[in-house]
């Protein structure tokens, strides 16, 4: 076990490693020059260059990565030219504010999503089945944009009884929560009625029901049981999108996380922001996709990690 | 009745059983068409694209100029979606943006398809380091967001419809360089390469005449189920003000110059808004359908 996560882990390096170079290569192909931008209309030639030399900038793109990759190697993720914050400091403050939303929002989406799907499954081709079907499709539909406009729309502009954006308290979290977790429940919902309409054919469930079980006996310990390997790998999948693709719901509710945070540094060609902030992403990203591995053969005792 | 020996439930074509292929084929078409929530999200889909191709006969009005003094009125008989905060009809900017969005989602989908397909089939053919850097290249670009790397393109290349394009493609070629190296491996084995092999065939022929062919069908069904996710990051970036140049209309770009007259003037939203989710919703119906018609397991 020990061994499967230190492999995986090693693994993981390279990963990050190309994920690093691929952002770097990225960003300096972005048009707007920064040492310009920062100096502001007014300076001299001199002063921009003499700008861009303190911050590094004059020397050839390729001194640029190895410097940028051997401070990485000692843990030192750079610091922002506009605030003159390290990395560090600004995604400290970013990230937490972007995982409490996701997890949240997917916490609500799971629940809802689950037991509407067993549900669902238990009562196929019924009222309840088909209208679980027909809002799933209906919410699948609509751009997160368009969904969070038509939030903000009833619940702010209409009723006036919760703020459309602004910074952190349970308040303001309430609309972007309830736009991602509508979205993702319905994924889950549908993934969950599929995999349990399949186990609830299987062999086992047949001698649940012919051993007199109860139905939700039936359900809860030998379907969904044996349903729930697909359901908690899109779990993983979703967090891990909903940290990075939180973009435009985090910029519509003017939410200060990480997507913000990557998005106006791409604006602004805060390099170092940009591509400390993807790192951390994709560390995450790695984190989770081996969580889900390793939860298998918790849920599942036939699966074993060597 | 379709030979189980010459071909498989996917449809995978073998050389030479042109008839079983047809009847395989037809018989995927009978299975959607009876489906009746795919064929009404086939209806939904031609009827937009007919409706943009259509612009000019369904609207007099032109989507790109309008008189300021309807600016960002509502609904009437004049402006039936009610005029911008530049008095254009809301209307015909849907019809001609229909040609942008959809054909821009459509598009991206070719251009990922044919570059994924590509990549994916000389990968797993080639096999040894070729392969495998190439599906680290793939893990590395799977480790983050799509939705970033397509952001960090389109600024970098600017706005316009050839910038849209690479940046999406370049975020969904990935998925498409695994599906379709998946498929060739298990094509890959089968005795008719074997044959092409031993005959002494070059690898470029194999690859193009033996292999491509036979691994087609879930790579097709693949491109049907992303439409609705490609149409959904196009008119993401473009509302984030990464899309196409002004005055052109593009649905996404319509919901974000609606936004900022979300109190006052909310049709300038909902219309274009809803646009999108109808085409969504129908792209996600025929994706459905397709898989449900082509899954093995549901087979009567």
């Amino acid at each position: 076990m020990t061994g499967y996560i230190v492999k995986r882990l090693v693994l993981a390096v390279p990963v990050l490693l190309g994920v690093v170079t691929l952002v770097f290569f990225v960003m300096r192909v972005v048009p707007g020059d920064i040492a310009r931008n920062l100096a502001g209309d007014n300076a001299t030639v001199a002063q921009v260059d003499q700008l861009r030399h303190s911050l590094g900038l004059d020397k050839p793109v390729a001194v640029q990565y190895v410097t940028y990759i051997g401070k990485l190697a000692r843990g030192d993720l750079g610091r922002s030219v506009y605030s003159r914050r390290s990395v560090a400091q600004e995604l400290r403050s970013a990230f937490p504010r972007t995982v409490v939303l996701a997890v949240v929002a997917l916490s609500i989406a799971t629940v809802i999503g689950v037991s509407l799907g067993v549900l669902a499954a238990s009562r196929p081709q019924t009222m309840f089945d088909y209208a679980g079907m027909g809002f799933a499709a209906i919410s699948l539909a609509f751009p997160n944009f368009v969904l969070a406009l038509v939030l903000v729309y009833v619940f702010a502009v209409k009723f006036g009884w919760l703020p459309a954006s602004g910074k952190m308290d349970v308040k303001h979290l309430i609309l972007p929560v309830t736009t991602i977790a509508l979205r993702e429940s319905a994924v889950t919902f549908r993934l969950t009625r599929a995999t349990m309409l399949d186990a609830m054919h299987g062999d086992y469930v047949r001698t649940a029901w012919a051993k007199g079980l109860s139905e939700r006996l039936v359900l809860m310990r030998h379907a969904l049981r044996n349903a729930l390997l697909p359901i908690v790998t899109l779990v993983g999948l979703q967090l891990g999108f909903t940290l990075g693709g939180a973009v435009i719901i985090e910029s519509i509710f003017a939410y200060p996380g990480v997507g913000n945070l990557i998005v106006s540094s791409i604006n602004q060609r805060d390099y170092a922001i940009v591509q400390g902030g993807v790192l951390v992403l994709a560390v995450f990203f790695v984190l989770i996709n081996l969580t889900v591995d390793l939860s298998y053969s918790l849920i599942d005792p036939r699966v074993k990690h060597g | 009745m379709v030979n189980a020996a010459e071909t498989t439930a996917i449809g995978r074509r073998v050389p030479g059983t042109r008839r079983a292929e047809t009847s395989e084929l037809r018989r995927i078409v009978r299975r959607f068409l009876r489906n009746r929530l795919a064929v009404l999200g086939f209806a939904v889909i031609a009827g937009l694209a007919v409706a943009s191709i259509a612009a000019p006969l369904l609207t007099s009005q032109n989507p790109n100029i309008g008189l300021l003094g309807a600016a960002r009125e509502g609904p009437s008989s004049a402006h039936p979606f009610g005029a911008d905060e530049l008095g254009r009809d809301i209307l015909a900017r849907i019809l001609y943006g229909g040609r942008v969005s959809l054909g821009i989602s459509v598009l991206c989908v070719a251009v990922s398809l044919v570059f994924g397909a590509l990549v994916g089939n000389i990968s797993a053919y080639a096999g040894g380091w070729l392969d495998n850097l190439v599906q680290r290249l793939v893990d590395m670009m799977l480790a983050f967001p799509g939705i970033l790397l397509a952001l960090a393109v389109a600024t970098a290349l600017g706005r316009g419809i050839m910038p849209l394009v690479i940046a999406v493609s370049v975020s969904s070629i990935p998925g498409y360089v695994r599906i379709s190296r998946s498929t060739v491996l298990s094509v890959k084995t089968e005795p008719f390469v074997e044959a092409a092999q031993l005959v002494g065939a070059h690898p470029g022929r194999i690859v193009l005449r033996h292999i491509l062919p036979n691994a087609l069908t879930p790579l097709i069904v693949q491109s049907t189920l992303q439409l609705a996710g490609v149409l959904l990051v196009v008119a993401s970036l473009s509302f984030l003000g990464l899309g196409i140049n002004p005055p052109t209309a593009e649905w996404g770009g319509m919901v974000a110059d609606g936004r900022a007259y979300l109190a006052t003037s909310a049709h300038m939203v909902w219309f274009p808004g809803f646009t999108l989710a109808l085409a969504v919703l129908g792209f996600n119906l025929i994706g459905d359908g397709l898989r449900d018609a082509l899954d093995v397991r549901s087979a009567r």
